[in-house]
């Protein structure tokens, strides 16, 4: 069994000033075999699926376009971001895996790693707001 | 009104060297600026914006 842990970041707010974020580290594969180093990604278990800004999805899949398009929903009424669906290569230290992930229209979106085929692979601990923990097993 | 968007944060090691929206821009400066130390993304978050 391997773990590893990343503490809780510390960010802005509108409304509580302070907030704590479960946010983590992972590697993400390009097409060209490259691997982009990303830090902050929002470990999101409402989230079904993992969900990257555009500049990051034509890095790691070139035309994003030619994914299958959809509309994604969050918990704002009629709000709504167009994304395109692609297999990503993911690494979590030495853990690769694929995962569906909607490559947003847009890069105005918070980098997310969501459940499907990503954090439900793992057990993923999230310890009184101070530490998220991916347990690979 | 101000324009709430996100912003990279470019990382050589565990240091914030580089900021802004040009991603494509801001890894081509750091890749020649700090070749041996681990280039990493991250962002910035607007002001006033919680996530739910």
């Amino acid at each position: 069994m391997h773990k590893k842990s990343y503490y809780y970041k510390e960010c802005d707010s509108g409304i509580f000033g302070k907030v704590k974020r479960p946010l983590i580290s992972i590697d993400v594969k390009t097409f060209d075999g490259t691997w982009l180093h990303l830090r902050d990604i929002l470990a999101d278990t409402g989230a079904d699926i993992s969900l990257l800004p555009r500049d990051i999805g034509e890095l790691v899949v070139g035309d994003i376009t030619q994914g299958k398009t959809l509309e994604l929903r969050g918990v704002v009424p009629y709000a709504k971001l167009i994304v395109f669906i692609h297999d990503v290569c993911f690494r979590v230290d030495d853990k690769e895996f694929i995962a569906p992930t909607a490559i947003a229209e847009s890069n105005d979106v918070l980098p997310i790693l969501g459940r499907v085929k990503s954090l439900d692979l793992f057990e993923t601990v999230f310890d009184k707001g101070r530490k998220t923990t991916i347990i690979m097993k | 009104m101000s324009e709430k968007t996100y912003e990279y944060v470019i990382y050589a090691g565990n240091k914030p060297v580089l900021k802004g929206k040009n991603l494509k821009k801001l890894l081509e400066e750091a890749s020649l600026k700090y070749k041996n130390r681990k280039i990493s993304i991250s962002w910035k978050s607007p002001e006033g914006v919680l996530i739910a």
